[in-house]
């Protein structure tokens, strides 16, 4: 009895199934009148910002009529690779790292071989953010979305209660370090664990500090591997990053909690009551690591000033910032290069940019749309600096860039090695070619 | 869980009684060194997913702070539980869709290779054909590829066919790494049946059709069993295979859709803790409804009627 029903039973599952997967299993790609549909493939996870993507693709949809899919992975990085030599790529890909995007240069369609507007953008972008993309002349992607990096927060009005003023030296910025000590007060928070990626904050400081004190034109060479980083240049830059973050009292706990703090809890002490401290060097985007309480009203909880300029540096305010490139694999389907079009022309993404923390690189963008004068003032500083820079990490080869340069700054500020053995040991692992 | 306990309790009794009148005490001491032993392995291995339990009903900024054994001090606090997790898991982008996905790809990809490997072993088993053995060797030793070479060069084959990004992506490549082991357990177990049952039903004029689907299925059930429990868990919780051949989108499966809540710079992390527990149900139920099948059969000796 027992037999016949297991065998029933099997029947009954296997048959079932696939029932099922003949209603589900539709056949992604072509779509009845729209003419072919376009998948987009990029890194942007997570509850909310992939739903924001979402959305900000949905109006392509409105506009052109073409049916867009936006598909997320967190390992973006890799599937992309496999999926291209699989023969599987998708049509338009969100690379995070224009370094991968140039390494995959081979299976992208230039910008200037199809039609995409792409001198429209050029000439609403933020000048300098094509450059991070462009090899051998040729375009291989063009930014949706930036997020400056060069911002210091501050917890607004313990801050201006104790009479503090935003500095706009780096003399001053040490100045007021030594007030917030003097007052018995920890300045700055600083935490550079990112899981396996831990180091990268730091990488974004010291890039700051080679655009303050080295200039741009230094950095564009120590990036290209022309400019060592044992270089007197970096090594300056570097000393005047250690002076802020590991002179003895900025931090609580030193190097080694710096090391050991999540990026994004580190944010998280400076809206304690009272502040665990008054300074943090972040991205725009780290607003969404900010307590929850704070995010409501983060006009009046927080402030934000650029990282300022160093005295007998670059004369100008340089801004460090990083974004995600979209880039054409499949120019067969016409549908694709239509979308393209639309992502990086200064019409993509309103709402993102309305959800805040994420900006437009377009300079065009109306800075009335995002959502709080936070935001509005950090348009309006990008718009206004002198220099826009893409982040230096993300452009040198993969073993430096998310490889020596991270564990190199984790051993530095840890402080199992000093400066100038770090800076030599990423010198050694620049692949030599 | 349970039924695994009335087979323990027998096992411990058979100890010859020495004296039968100081037998009884240590046969307690034993029992009791047995119980604790268990109870600290029980214990051992449960802790990190009490731990993940407890987490995934607190508030994220309260697990940043404080560590999960905290609430054992006041666990009847409710203030200190919510259900905000959960509620963001379920409601998360393509959830449902994501749900019934994995059930698409699961079942069939747990079905296939048992249905062919069943056929397989039987003729490794009860057929005689030259070079079986060589070939029974070879499959088996396939056993050592591991799944990462095979991906590129599958996934252009794929590619040629057309299927990459479709379910029978997923269910040929489940289908094909599950099969040798499959193979070789079922051929193993078959192997140890009662050789006389199919003798006279050859005798009786059975055809192998006929013995295959009437003897040896319901004779191999507890390792049909056991063999589906392993697949169909392997299958569900697979995050690999099912982003490669399948990825995001449309047909994304529930391990790929979990691995999106996160957000691009770890943000959110805390929602993984309740989707863990959203993701074991599945498994659970499964586990616990074949479970009878694996016990009972492994006990109740194959050759009844």
């Amino acid at each position: 009895m027992r037999s016949r029903n297991t065998l029933r039973l099997g029947a009954l599952v296997f048959a079932s199934s696939l029932v099922l997967s003949g209603c589900l299993g539709a056949e992604q790609g072509d779509d009845g009148d729209g003419g072919q549909s376009v998948q987009i493939f990029g890194g942007i996870t997570g509850t909310e910002e992939a739903k924001l993507v979402e959305d900000a693709v949905a109006e392509i949809k409105e506009a052109t009529g073409v049916d867009v899919e936006y598909q997320p992975s967190r390992d973006f990085t890799t599937i992309i690779r496999s999926r291209v030599r699989g023969g599987d790529a998708p049509d338009i890909a969100l690379y995070p790292q224009p370094g991968l995007l140039l390494d995959m240069s081979s299976d992208i369609t230039p910008l200037d071989d199809v039609d995409v507007g792409l001198d429209e953008a050029r000439e609403t972008l933020i000048p300098g953010f094509l450059d991070s993309a462009t090899k051998d002349g040729k375009v291989y992607g063009a930014p949706i979305d930036q997020a400056p990096k060069s911002l210091v927060w501050y917890p607004k009005e313990p801050f201006e209660k104790a009479g503090y003023e935003v500095p706009t030296t780096h003399q001053e910025l040490l100045d007021l370090t030594e007030q917030i000590k003097d007052d018995g007060d920890t300045p700055w928070c600083i935490g550079i664990e990112s899981g396996p990626d831990t180091g990268w904050p730091a990488t974004d400081w010291l890039e700051d500090y080679v655009l303050r004190t080295a200039g741009p034109d230094a950095y564009d060479q120590w990036v290209n591997g022309e400019l060592k980083f044992s270089s007197p240049e970096i090594t300056e830059a570097a000393e005047t990053m250690g002076e802020v973050m590991l002179t003895e009292g900025n931090v609580q706990g030193g190097g080694k909690a710096i090391v050991n703090t999540p990026f994004g809890e580190s944010s998280e002490r400076m809206f304690e009551d009272p502040p665990g401290c008054y300074l943090h060097r972040q991205a725009s985007f780290i607003t969404s690591f900010f307590p929850d309480k704070v995010q409501e009203n983060l006009d009046e909880n927080a402030g934000v000033f650029v990282l300022p300029p160093v005295e007998d540096g670059f004369d100008g305010t340089p801004i460090l910032g990083s974004g995600n490139f979209a880039a054409l694999l499949n120019s067969e389907n016409e549908n694709a290069v239509k979308v393209m079009e639309y992502l990086i022309s200064d019409k993509f993404g309103t709402p993102r940019y309305e959800a805040g923390g994420i900006l437009s690189p377009h300079t065009t963008f109306d800075v009335e749309k995002y959502p709080d004068e936070v935001t509005k003032e950090i348009a309006t500083q990008v718009n206004e600096a002198d220099v826009f820079r893409f982040d230096g990490s993300d452009l040198m080869p993969a073993e430096v860039g998310t490889g020596s340069f991270w564990t190199g700054m984790v051993d530095w500020i840890g402080g199992r090695k000093d400066l100038d053995a770090v800076l030599s040991d990423i010198d050694e692992s620049w692949p030599s070619s | 869980m349970t039924t695994t306990t009335p087979p323990l309790a027998p096992e411990t009794e058979p100890e010859p009684p020495a004296k039968p009148s100081g037998g009884k005490p240590r046969r307690g001491v034993s029992t009791i060194i047995v119980r604790i032993a268990l109870l600290v392995m029980v214990l051992v291995w449960t802790i990190p997913t009490i731990g993940l339990l407890v987490t995934s009903g607190r508030e994220p900024e309260v697990v940043s702070n404080s560590g999960w054994w905290s609430v054992l001090s006041s666990p009847l606090d409710f203030t200190q539980w919510t259900a905000q997790n959960y509620e963001e898991v379920f409601t998360a982008r393509g959830m449902g869709n994501a749900f019934l996905n994995s059930l698409v790809v699961t079942i069939p990809a747990t079905v296939i290779p048992i249905l062919v490997a069943a056929f397989a072993a039987y003729a490794f088993t009860f057929m005689k054909f030259p070079g079986r053995d060589v070939f029974f060797i070879v499959l088996v030793g396939l056993l050592v590829v591991p799944l990462q070479v095979a991906f590129i060069p599958l996934l252009q084959i794929f590619g040629e066919i057309g299927i990459v990004g479709t379910f029978p992506a997923v269910w040929l490549a489940h289908a094909a790494f599950g099969m040798p082991l499959a193979v070789y357990l079922l051929r193993n177990y078959m192997e140890g049946l009662p050789g006389e049952v199919i003798e006279s039903a050859k005798v009786d004029g059975a055809s192998h059709f006929v013995t295959f689907w009437r003897l040896i299925i319901p004779m191999s059930t507890p390792a049909l069993a056991a063999y589906a429990i392993f697949q169909f868990l392997w299958v569900w919780n697979d995050l690999l295979v099912a982003l490669i051949f399948l990825g995001p989108g449309d047909n994304e499966v529930v391990t790929v859709n979990l691995s999106t809540l996160v957000g691009t710079l770890g943000s959110d992390w805390h929602l993984l803790t309740a989707a863990a527990f959203i993701t074991m149900i599945v498994p659970m139920i499964v586990f616990l409804s074949l479970q009878r099948y694996f016990v009972r059969g492994l006990t109740a000796g194959s050759v009844k009627g």
